[in-house]
C-alpha cells in the first residue's frame, strides 16, 4: 500500500527537481543525482479490471487484488452481453462485487419472456498470497455465489509481474469457467444450481470439470496496456442454446487506455467475432479528487498577551461585570458564526469557559472543536485557562471536550501537534447546562426550509431495468425549543416514468414494501414525511426520541426510541418501539387498514479497524420476527461501504425472489467530492429486489448516528484535523 | 472597477513583476482562485502593504502574494488574499493551511544545522490523508554545500537531501553570512511539491 504511494511520490519529486533547478550547472548536476536516486525503475504496474469488474484480463480473472479500500465501478460490453459491476476491496485480502448482467437477443432462436435476459450476481474473492520476489499473487474466487447460478463459477488464479511491465496469469476454473477445455473433474460431480437464487450454492463449489486458463498483460507505457487471454468460458447458453452470438475462438485480445488516475477505457476483440468495450472508474476513499481541502482555512490561534502589560485581563476581575460577560458572549457567538457554528449557551468563570455549540452538519468533528477553541483563544480574557466545548445536535448535548489553553498555546506550531494535544485533552460525558449559563437569545423558535430537486429511481425491474422521476422537494423544519421540532418534506414530480411500472406484487405475505411502484405512481404530489419529534437526554449516557406523524412514505404513527451510549466506549445499545399504520397510495393524509406494532433491540459496535457492526433483533413491518446484521467499512472522512442481510421467520419460498432481504449501501460525503465544506452526503442503498419480508420502518432522526458523531471514537478517528 | 477587482489587478501586477525579477518559472494566480475569493482583511492588507512575499508552487503552476498576519515568538504566519496560510520559523516552512494536501506540522532543522556541516539531522512532516487519517513522513537529512553561489548574493547556498521510508526529497536554501535563510525552495508534500519564497519578498 505504502509502496504504491511512494512510487508515485518519488516520481513526482523527480519531475519537481528537474523543473526547479535550472539556474546553475552545479544545481543541475545535483538535481540529476537526486532524480536518478528517486525515480522508480519503471512505472508501477497496477492491477486492471476484467469484464467482470474485478482484477483480471479480459473475460478471465487474475491473481491480483486492488489496494485496500478501493471502490470500482465498471461498465463492460461485448456482442450481446453487458455487465455493470460495483466492486469494493473490503480488506487487503477480501473483495466483494455486485453485478447486473443483461444478454440481448435472448429470443433469437427460442421463445423468451423478454428479449433481454437480466441477472444479478454477487462475487467474493480472497487473496491467498500477495506477490513476493518469486511467489505470484494468488486469489481464490467465487462468482455468482448466491444468485440463480447462470454465471456460477469458481477459480484459483496466480499472477506474476515481470519488470513492472508484464503480468502473466494462469489459473484453474470450475463451473462456467470450465465449460470449455476441461481436463477432468477432481472433486466429484457438480450438482444442479438453485432455482430461486438467494441461497449459498455450497453443494456445487469446486465440483465438476476443471479447466486451465491463462493470459498476459503488457503495460506499454503509463497509459497504454495490451491484453491477450485464453478463455475457458464456452458461453454454452448464450452462444450455444440461445445463439445470441457466434463463439469462434477461445482467444481474446484487448487494448486499454488510462485516461486519468481513476478512469480507464478498453476495446477488445472477443471470441473471434465480437467487439468489446469497457469503461472503469476506480475511486479511492482515502484520496479526494482534489487532494484534500482547499480554502476554508482556519482563523489563526491567538496566544495570550504577557501578564505584566495586561493585568486586568489576567486578574479575572472582569467576571464580576455582567456587561463584560454579555459582550464576551456576543463576541464568541459572532466569531463562531464565521465558522458556520451556532453558539447555544456560554458559562463563564474567571478561569473556565464552557460553550455549547450547535454543530454544522457533515463537518469533521475534531475540526469543529479546533475552530471553536481558535475563536475562544481570540476572545476570552487571559485569566480563562480551561476551554470546555460541548457539541449539541437536535438539542442533545453529545460530549464535552476539555482543553487547557496553555497546552494549545504551547502546541500551535509544534511538530506532531495533533497527537500531543489529544494526549492533553479529555472527552467526557455531559449533562444539561449549568443554571448560570447564558443562553443565547433569538435561537428558538427557528424556521428553516429548502427547495431542491430530487431524483427517485427504480432499478433491476426486468421490464425496464432503470426508471426515474425528477421533481422538486420542499423541506421545512420548525424548531420550537431545544429538542422539539416539527418537520416535513413534500415532493412534486416534474417528469419521469416511474408510473409506467405495471408490476403487480405477487407477495404472499403482507404487502408492506412490494407495492412501492404503486406509491410511486399515485404519490404526485406527496407528503414524504410530516412529523413532530422530541429528543431528550434523561441521563448522561441515555438519549431518547419520540416521533409522531407521517413517519415515512408508506407508514405513519408513533415511534419511540431509547439509546444507551457511553461517550468513551465503542459500543451502544438501543431499543425502538413503533405503532404504525399503512398510508394511502396517494401519500396525503389517509391511511389503509393494515396496522402493526414493530420494534427492535439494536446493538452497535465500532471495531478498531474501521469496521462497524449493527445487529437489530425484533419484529418487522409485515409482523415477521428476525434479525438484521449490517457491516460497514467506515473511513474517518465519512465514506462508508457496507452490506446488510435480514433473516426472519418468513420462509424463503414465502419471501419470493431472492429468498431474503439483503443489499449493499454506500455513503460518499460531498465534501470529499468537491473539496469544499458541504453538509450533504450521497447515499445509495442497492437491493437486488425489494420484497416484504424483513422490512424495517424508516424513521428520520434515529439517535445513534447523531449521538456517535462527537463521541470519543469518532473524535479520535478524525483528530488529525483538529488543527485544520 | 470594483474593490475586489482592484485587489486582483494589484496582485496580478505584483505576481508578474515578481516573476520578471525572480525568474522562478511560470507563475499563475493563487491556488483556489484569488478572483473568486471574498475580500478578506488580508486582501486589503496586501494591496496596501509593502511587506509582501511571493510564494510560488512551480509544480502546480501557481503562486500567491501573502502578508504576515501573526507573529508568535519566532514563527510568522503569512496569509494570501483568500486566506491560504503558510507558517515560517527562522526561514523554515513548518505548516500550511488551504493547500489541498497541507503540511499540518513539521519538525525542521535550525539555520545552524543547515550550515553546520556533516552531521545529519531529522526532518518529520505530518500530513492528513484524503480519509482524514494522520500520515507521518520521517526523513534523515544531510546538507551539502553548493560550490557556486547562484541566485541572490548570499554567503551560503546549500542543498538538504533527505532519505526516509517514503523515498527521497530535497530542499534548497540560500543563507546570509549570519546564517539566516534568505531564499529557499522547500518540499511541502507529494501533491504540492516545492514552495519557493524569499525572506523579504524583493
Amino acid at each position: 500500500m505504502l509502496k504504491i504511494g511512494l512510487g508515485f511520490g518519488a516520481k513526482g519529486l523527480g519531475a519537481t527537481m528537474a523543473k526547479m533547478v535550472t539556474r546553475s550547472l552545479t544545481s543541475r548536476i545535483l538535481a540529476l543525482a537526486v532524480l536518478a536516486a528517486t525515480a522508480p525503475a519503471m512505472a508501477e504496474m497496477r492491477p486492471t479490471l476484467s469484464f467482470s469488474g474485478t482484477p483480471g484480463l479480459l473475460d478471465m480473472p487474475s491473481g491480483d487484488a486492488l489496494a485496500d479500500g478501493l471502490f470500482a465501478v465498471q461498465s463492460a460490453h461485448f456482442g450481446p452481453v453487458s455487465r455493470t459491476t460495483l466492486s469494493f476491496q473490503i480488506s487487503p485480502r477480501l473483495m466483494g462485487s455486485f453485478r447486473y448482467t443483461g444478454v440481448r437477443d435472448w429470443d433469437n432462436v427460442l421463445p423468451a419472456l423478454r428479449p433481454t435476459y437480466y441477472d444479478r450476481n454477487f462475487d467474493l474473492r480472497y487473496q491467498l498470497a500477495f506477490e513476493g520476489k518469486y511467489r505470484p499473487a494468488i486469489v481464490v474466487g467465487l462468482n455468482d455465489v448466491v444468485g440463480t447460478g447462470l454465471w456460477a463459477s469458481e477459480y484459483i488464479a496466480a499472477t506474476k509481474t515481470f519488470n513492472d511491465r508484464v503480468k502473466v496469469t494462469a489459473g484453474l476454473g470450475w463451473g462456467r469457467l470450465a465449460s470449455f477445455g476441461a481436463v477432468g473433474a477432481p472433486f466429484g460431480v457438480r450438482g444442479p444450481n438453485a432455482v430461486r437464487g438467494g441461497t449459498l450454492r455450497s453443494g456445487t463449489l469446486f465440483r465438476g470439470d476443471v479447466a486451465p486458463f491463462a493470459g498476459i498483460e503488457w503495460q506499454v507505457n503509463d497509459r497504454l496496456g495490451l491484453k491477450a487471454e485464453y478463455s475457458t468460458d464456452a458461453y454454452a447458453t448464450e452462444a450455444g442454446i440461445r445463439q445470441t452470438f457466434d463463439r469462434k475462438s477461445p482467444f481474446n485480445f484487448g487494448v486499454e487506455y488510462q485516461v486519468s488516475k481513476s478512469m480507464r477505457l478498453g476495446a477488445s476483440y472477443m471470441y473471434g467475432s465480437q467487439l468489446g468495450l469497457t469503461a472503469s472508474f476506480v475511486l479511492n476513499p482515502k484520496s479526494s479528487p482534489n487532494g484534500g481541502l482547499v480554502g476554508n482555512t482556519p482563523p489563526v490561534f491567538k496566544d495570550r498577551p504577557p501578564r505584566g502589560s495586561h493585568l486586568a485581563s489576567w486578574s479575572g476581575e472582569w467576571v464580576q461585570d455582567a456587561a463584560v460577560r454579555s459582550n464576551l458572549a456576543s463576541d464568541v457567538a459572532k466569531g463562531l458564526r464565521t465558522q458556520r457554528i451556532t453558539l447555544e449557551s456560554i458559562t463563564t468563570s474567571a478561569s473556565v469557559v464552557e460553550v455549547r455549540i450547535r454543530v454544522p452538519q457533515g463537518e469533521n468533528s475534531a475540526q469543529v472543536i479546533g475552530r471553536t477553541v481558535r475563536i475562544l483563544s481570540a476572545t476570552m480574557p487571559a485569566s480563562v485557562e480551561r476551554f470546555e466545548v460541548v457539541p449539541v445536535a437536535n438539542g442533545l448535548p453529545l460530549s464535552k471536550v476539555v482543553l487547557a489553553r496553555s497546552d494549545l498555546e504551547a502546541l500551535d506550531h509544534a511538530a506532531g501537534q495533533d497527537a500531543l494535544i489529544r494526549q492533553r485533552s479529555q472527552i467526557l460525558s455531559v449533562g444539561a447546562a449549568s443554571a448560570d449559563a447564558q443562553v443565547m437569545s433569538g435561537l428558538y423558535p427557528k424556521f428553516t426550509y429548502t427547495l431542491a430537486p430530487y431524483v427517485r429511481t427504480s432499478v433491476f425491474d426486468p421490464d425496464a431495468p432503470f426508471r426515474a422521476d425528477l421533481g422538486a422537494r420542499f423541506s421545512a423544519r420548525y424548531e420550537i425549543s431545544p429538542g422539539l421540532e416539527l418537520s416535513g418534506s413534500f415532493t412534486k414530480k416534474i417528469v419521469g416514468n416511474l408510473d409506467q411500472s405495471t408490476r403487480v406484487s405477487n407477495s404472499v405475505i403482507e404487502k408492506v414494501r412490494s407495492n412501492s411502484n404503486v406509491y410511486d405512481k399515485f404519490g404526485d404530489p406527496a407528503i414524504e414525511h410530516l412529523t413532530l419529534a422530541w429528543y431528550a437526554k434523561p441521563a448522561p449516557n441515555i438519549y431518547s426520541r419520540v416521533t409522531v406523524g407521517y413517519l415515512e412514505r408508506m407508514f405513519g404513527g408513533v415511534s419511540a426510541e431509547v439509546l444507551w451510549k457511553p461517550v468513551d466506549r465503542p459500543y451502544a445499545i438501543g431499543a425502538e418501539l413503533n405503532y404504525v399504520k399503512q398510508r394511502d397510495f396517494d401519500q396525503l393524509f389517509g391511511f389503509q387498514n393494515y396496522e402493526v406494532v414493530t420494534g427492535h433491540v439494536s446493538g452497535y459496535y465500532s471495531f478498531d479497524n474501521g469496521i462497524h457492526a449493527q445487529l437489530d433483533v425484533g419484529r418487522y413491518l409485515a409482523g415477521d420476527l428476525g434479525a438484521t446484521l449490517i457491516l460497514d467499512r467506515e473511513f474517518a472522512n465519512g465514506w462508508s461501504v457496507g452490506a446488510f442481510a435480514t433473516l426472519t421467520d418468513v420462509s424463503f419460498s414465502d419471501f419470493g425472489e431472492g429468498s431474503f432481504d439483503k443489499g449493499i449501501r454506500v455513503k460518499i460525503p460531498m465534501t470529499w467530492i468537491t473539496g469544499k465544506p458541504n453538509s450533504k452526503t450521497v447515499q445509495t442503498v442497492l437491493r437486488p429486489v425489494l420484497r416484504d419480508g424483513g422490512a424495517r420502518l424508516q424513521v428520520n432522526g434515529r439517535l445513534y448516528d447523531t449521538v456517535r458523531s462527537y463521541d470519543a471514537v469518532r473524535l479520535d478517528d478524525q483528530w488529525g484535523r483538529f488543527w485544520r | 472597477m470594483t474593490r475586489l477587482g482592484t485587489v486582483t489587478a494589484t496582485l496580478t501586477a505584483l505576481a508578474l513583476s515578481a516573476c520578471g525579477q525572480g525568474g522562478q518559472g511560470a507563475v499563475g494566480l493563487a491556488l483556489s482562485g484569488v478572483s473568486n475569493a471574498k475580500p478578506a482583511p488580508a486582501a486589503t492588507l496586501i494591496a496596501l502593504s509593502t511587506d509582501t512575499t511571493l510564494f510560488s508552487l512551480a509544480d502546480r503552476n501557481a503562486a500567491f502574494m501573502a502578508v504576515p498576519i501573526e507573529k508568535d515568538g519566532d514563527v510568522t504566519v503569512w496569509s494570501s488574499a483568500d486566506g491560504t496560510l503558510v507558517a515560517i520559523r527562522n526561514g523554515m516552512l513548518i505548516w500550511t493551511r488551504g493547500f489541498g494536501q497541507d503540511v499540518m506540522s513539521a519538525q525542521v532543522p535550525s539555520g545552524a544545522e543547515l550550515i553546520g556541516g556533516a552531521a545529519s539531522h531529522k526532518r518529520v512532516y505530518h500530513f492528513v490523508d484524503g480519509a482524514d487519517s494522520p500520515v507521518r513522513r520521517s526523513f534523515d537529512c544531510t546538507v551539502s554545500p553548493a560550490t557556486t553561489v547562484a541566485g541572490p548574493r548570499t554567503a551560503h547556498h546549500v542543498i538538504e537531501l533527505c532519505v526516509g521510508p517514503a523515498g527521497k526529497i530535497a530542499n534548497e536554501f540560500w543563507l546570509d553570512a549570519a546564517g539566516s535563510v534568505v531564499e529557499s525552495r522547500q518540499w511541502a508534500g507529494e501533491l504540492n511539491g516545492h514552495v519557493g519564497f524569499r525572506r523579504d519578498g524583493k
